[in-house]
């Protein structure tokens, strides 16, 4: 419809042609706030009903629609260990019939007036909501009552459910987000209540007992909030109210015991997802009860860290490298243990990219003061948006009840944004120090594993698991070895010296000795080293045996800067088993390790025995001693080149290797070819020979 | 060949049906008709460059919503260029002459507010939820990006990037993400819809920043955007800062038409693909026929069928092939209505154990049951109940009335058009319902998509 957009008053049209005879300004700067009135948190009402359920009622009357929510206490969180999934099959089979009415019935009735009512467990809480029409109140609150006071679970809606969960389930493991949910709620929650996770068994042992068990213990009118938003005011609600659940018998609750969490530590658990082209990541740790008083400092460090389109995460990951769509980190308060966790989606190329920058970015938090500026605009976000929290009747009656819920004072809601605006600098650093532990983080990584578990084994002891959490044999995903025999017998004990250097300048030695070991009565090798360089020292070890080349023990000792760790394991029946001992505790060691696979410091002494000529690429499964997680290496001889050392002047064979530490090395062309001159790609080091055995 | 079913009773005893006649309370069911849907206030006005404008005033909450609606979308790319106006999108969220990279959203959040953006086949939304008064802030904002954006290849090239990894996050690394960009393309003749909005991976690595230059100055003009704005504003205040901040913009070139759409029903019969997809755990069906554009007569009856066949426990699909025979895990049907021609979509995952043939089997079935047999009053009044409490819902907040009269704008030429959709509704009868089944559903006008899961492995 078109206007003149200057027909309003003579006075406007004075004003419009005065604009309009403006020049255009290109230098404008964003307008400042207008004035704005204080905005006081919305009226509530709160009761409690003759039969002692409580009551919050906020009423707003500019649209009639009205919602009633039955929160009561008995979510998953309580759910026996082998029926995990019970309180999401009872609160789906509340609606599905009761003594006087049908699933069938209830459905009609409630969809015919074209209202809603639906029934979900959360960790914690049953939630049964009801969604009407003001004039179809009564007749709402008539179908609410019956099924929260007196539902029958009857056989064949009970394996109805069952059906539809089991095939849920299946179809959910195709979901990135939901393999790496579940992946992290294992790890960080273990066994507290909070990790419970629905499984095929646990589902399919649910029956009809332990559902009226359920029901019988938990459904009290003393458990029960009943939280209303809408046009009806509180007085008519709670008549309504007290008539619909006239029959409801009273009854005592029990206490809710969580259980205890895991032992927090830095882990890496990789779930291999065949065919992605993403890598999904989550990472965090548990934090503190819901009634801790960190929590609103810690929710303005989360919104810095992690909030939105302004939090470090998204600028410095989406807007600045490009790696993704978005990353986030929040916390999540609840009624026991609350958890931290940074989600992030990013190309398989620069996953570990992403994951070493969140950990730079928690590290900043604890460590750095937010600046000024930055802290500003995060608490005029947090205070600021407070009435786009409060616009619907619904939006205000969940900030209430959750503050009810979590069991926290009266003043909170109220105080809010005060206390916000009390936080300084400090404050944040400290609440960040205290609450965000890297060193606890745990990170879960959904992705193709044989193209990821390479770069990720740097953050932590690594694990790779399947779907269910089961582990996962890495060598069967890997290139498959190219089949090189190695012949043992074709060595001789001997050592080897060697020097490093750095930019031309001698920095470090390193001896390599092949030793004759008889420790198990079997033909075996030693391959020993020691490398001195600055304050490093490392000692290696690998025992294979004669003529075969089958690996057989491995360890090694670094001492830096007075810190040392040591690693020390065996192969027994296929599995490579030990221990890693770091300055921070010890992590055990058990990885198979099928035929072929060669460990660490044995790849070198493949090299000397393998047969090779121009052009030709041996693959060989390799075993890293840190994690025991076993990667792919490749070998490729390009061609023959005349290398000079100070053990003297040798035709030797030229060899590009790849893998997680690439590297070019000269080996004599003359069998075995023992190593003569070794470069790591993109560093300025050289490792070349001093002298050969006499 | 349309698929027969027998004729099934809907209730199944006289007992049953008494009992639902007494809890349908028809007195509740009179007050309900009687309620009365209370209007959205709209005032509207143009500026001389052709920017329009929609105001609602809504003072419950100190809050207001701004939306600007650009009438350009994905069917307005030429070949080669796929993704484009969604890539575009983001660039909207860059520099300008007056804004640093990143000041927009640091501005925003700081005054308290949301922002994000979307793009469709026909339009790209930009809007914010703030406090009411910072409308200053993003109407300045909204002038800012139409007249004085920064087009940098450094920018360009990043977003290319972000862009690339939301396709990535949402469609390849997802199950059934193929598979549904597959559905939309095959079953349309409208060729500007016959790419996705979110575009190849080849378009959008060969797509520049001069193309970007150039669509910016074609398409993002006053006279080819409408601005919404709802809450606790005034229209005076409201045209004031319009008049300030778009007055001088000067009016851009007429922006083309698009081709005519075909008509609809399609004649020339069943289109089929079945794909496989290595990130599914169970199979997926897609039915899809091709409907009129949104502004037809024939949308109300479509809405309403979608409700009939599957809202809420009791609607047919759900009823037959959840509950009774307990063959899927998930169904639906829904309408997609643009302002080209639209799809009525019917989707459904099975249970384990069950083919997925079966379930396009049942749901043909389910359609010619409901284009043959009898139909009840109330099982339309219950779709008409089910859409009047939608109506009466969307009114309680100020972002879902900025997008019904978007919307309206949009399919209708005129977003007091919200105001009369409860009457129109109420207009539908039976036999518009059985003549839309008839016309639409039919087997020639069909495109079926299924995508299976791979077989796993061996070990």
């Amino acid at each position: 419809m078109q206007r003149s957009w200057c027909t309003m008053n003579s006075g406007l049209v004075a004003l419009c042609a005065a604009v309009a005879a403006l020049p255009v300004t290109a230098q404008q700067g964003p307008p400042p706030p207008l004035p704005m009135e204080p905005v006081a948190f919305p009226d509530f009402q709160e009761r409690t009903l003759a039969n002692g359920a409580r009551l919050l009622v906020v009423t707003q009357d500019e649209v009639p629609y009205v919602t009633v929510t039955a929160v009561l206490r008995g979510g998953s969180a309580v759910d026996p260990e082998d029926r995990v999934g019970l309180a999401d099959f009872a609160a789906s089979l509340l609606t599905k019939g009761t003594p006087t009415r049908t699933a069938e019935e209830i459905s009609e009735a409630i969809d015919f007036v074209g209202g809603s009512l639906r029934a979900s467990a959360t960790a914690d809480w049953i939630n049964v909501s009801l969604g009407v029409l003001e004039p179809d109140l009564d007749a709402g609150l008539a179908l609410l009552a019956d099924v929260v006071m007196n539902p029958t679970f009857p056989d064949d809606e009970l394996e109805l459910v069952r059906t539809r969960a089991l095939s849920g389930l299946e179809a959910s493991f195709a979901r990135p987000a939901v393999l790496a949910s579940r992946a992290f709620t294992r790890a960080v929650y273990g066994e507290h209540g909070y990790g419970k996770l629905e499984t095929e068994a646990t589902l399919r042992a649910i029956d009809r007992p332990s559902l009226q068990a359920f029901h019988q213990r938990w459904f009290h009118p003393g458990n029960t909030l009943f939280v209303v938003a809408g046009s009806a005011s509180a007085d008519r609600v709670a008549s309504a109210l007290e008539s619909a659940f006239r029959e409801w018998e009273p009854g005592s609750v029990p206490e809710v015991a969580y259980g205890a969490p895991p032992a927090p530590r830095r882990e890496v658990i990789l779930v291999h997802r065949p065919g992605s082209v993403q890598a999904v990541v989550r990472a965090g740790h548990l934090l503190a009860r819901g009634d801790h008083p960190d929590w609103t400092a810690l929710s303005v460090a989360d919104q810095v860290v992690g909030g939105g389109i302004t939090g470090r995460l998204f600028k410095i990951l989406r807007e600045e490298r490009g790696w993704t769509y978005g990353a986030y980190a929040q916390g999540t308060r609840r009624k026991d243990l609350g958890v931290w966790q940074a989600a992030v989606e990013v190309r398989n190329e620069v996953a570990a990219d992403a994951i070493a920058e969140l950990i730079v970015q928690i590290e900043r938090m604890r460590t750095e003061l937010v600046p000024g500026p930055e802290l500003d605009v995060t608490q005029s976000f947090l205070v600021g948006s407070f009435p786009l929290a409060i616009e619907t009747p619904q939006q205000i009656a969940n900030q209430v009840a959750s503050n009810r819920l979590l069991g926290l004072p009266d003043d909170a809601l109220v105080t809010y944004r005060d206390r916000v605006t009390a936080l300084d600098a400090t404050d944040i650093r400290r609440v960040a120090s205290d609450h965000l532990q890297p060193d606890r983080l745990v990170l879960v990584v959904v992705g193709d594993a044989s193209e990821l578990q390479a770069e990720l084994t740097r953050f932590g002891p690594l694990s790779v698991v399947d779907a269910e959490g089961e582990p996962v044999e890495l060598s069967t995903l890997l290139p498959a070895s190219s089949g090189e025999r190695f012949d043992a017998s074709l060595l001789r004990s001997g050592s080897y010296e060697y020097r490093v250097l750095l930019d031309g300048n001698p920095v470090g030695t390193m001896e390599r000795e092949l030793v004759e070991d008889t420790a198990a009565g079997e033909p075996a090798l030693a391959y020993r080293g020691t490398v001195a360089m600055a304050a490093q020292r490392v000692e290696t070890e690998v025992v294979f045996g004669v003529p075969g080349f089958e690996a057989r023990a491995a360890s090694a000792s670094m001492a830096m800067g007075g810190q040392t760790a040591t690693m020390d394991a065996r192969v027994v029946g296929g599995r490579l088993v030990g221990s890693v001992e770091l300055p921070t505790g010890t992590q055990p060691v058990d990885r198979a390790v099928p035929e072929g696979t060669l460990i660490a410091d044995m790849v070198e002494v493949a090299l000397w025995i393998a047969e090779l000529e121009e052009g030709k690429e041996i693959r060989v499964p390799v075993a890293r001693l840190e994690t025991g997680a076993t990667e792919g290496q490749i070998m490729r001889v390009t061609g023959i080149e005349e290398v000079t050392v100070p053990a003297g002047t040798f035709r030797a064979w030229r060899v590009e290797i790849e893998g997680s530490e690439p590297q070019t090395v000269w080996a004599r062309q003359e069998a075995p070819h023992v190593l003569l001159k070794l470069v790591p790609a993109g560093q300025p080091l050289l490792l070349e020979l001093v002298s050969l055995p006499r | 060949m349309m698929i027969h079913g027998p004729t099934r009773p809907r209730f199944t005893s006289a007992l049953a049906a008494t009992a639902l006649c007494l809890l349908a309370r028809p007195a509740g069911s009179a007050a309900q008709e009687a309620l009365s849907l209370p209007p959205i206030p709209i005032d509207t006005f143009m500026l001389a460059n052709g920017l329009r404008v929609i105001v609602s005033e809504d003072h419950s909450t100190p809050i207001v919503t701004v939306s600007v609606w650009y009438h350009v979308g994905s069917a307005h790319e030429p070949p080669g260029r796929s993704g484009f106006a969604h890539f575009f999108e983001h660039m909207l969220f860059e520099e300008t002459e007056n804004l640093a990279d990143g000041e927009l959203d640091r501005l925003i959040t700081e005054a308290g507010g949301v922002m994000n953006g979307t793009t469709d086949t026909d339009r790209t939304a930009y809007w914010e939820l703030l406090p009411a008064n910072r409308l200053n802030l993003s109407l300045w904002s909204h002038a800012e990006r139409m007249e004085r954006l920064v087009i940098t290849e450094r920018g360009f090239g990043n977003q290319r990037e972000v862009v690339k990894e939301e396709r990535r996050m949402r469609i390849e690394n997802q199950p059934y993400g193929l598979a549904r960009l597959a559905l939309d393309t095959l079953a349309t003749d409208y060729p500007p819809y016959r790419h996705t909005t979110i575009g190849t991976m080849a378009d959008l690595d060969a797509a520049t920043a001069a193309d970007a230059l150039e669509f910016y100055e074609r398409y993002y003009v006053p006279n080819n955007a409408v601005i919404a704005v709802v809450g606790d504003v005034t229209t005076a205040h409201v045209r004031e800062l319009v008049e300030e901040y778009f007055g001088a913009i000067p009016r851009g070139p007429d922006v083309p038409a698009l081709p005519p759409p075909p008509s609809t029903p399609r004649t020339d019969g069943e289109r089929r693909l079945e794909l496989d997809d290595p990130l599914a755990q169970l199979p997926i069906v897609w039915m899809a026929y091709n409907v009129p554009p949104a502004h037809h007569p024939d949308a109300y009856a479509l809405a309403l069928l979608a409700s009939i066949f599957s809202r809420g426990e009791s609607s047919r699909l759900q009823r037959r092939l959840v509950q009774e025979e307990r063959a899927a895990l998930d169904v639906f049907a829904s309408l997609r209505d643009r302002l080209g021609p639209g799809t009525f979509t019917f989707g459904a995952i099975p249970n384990l154990g069950i083919e997925v043939a079966r379930l396009e089997e049942l749901v043909g079935e389910e359609i010619a049951e409901f284009q043959e047999a009898e139909l009840s009053e109330r099982e339309l009044r219950k779709a008409k109940n089910h859409r009047r409490a939608s109506l009466v819902a969307d009114r309680l907040s100020v972002q879902s009335k900025g997008e019904l009269l978007q919307t309206a704008r949009l399919h209708h030429g005129d977003p007091f058009h919200v105001n009369g959709e409860l009457e129109r509704f109420e207009a539908v009868t039976l036999d518009d319902l059985r003549r839309v089944a008839r016309t639409y559903l039919t087997l020639a006008n069909r495109t079926v998509v299924i995508a299976r899961p791979v077989a796993p492995a061996g070990g």
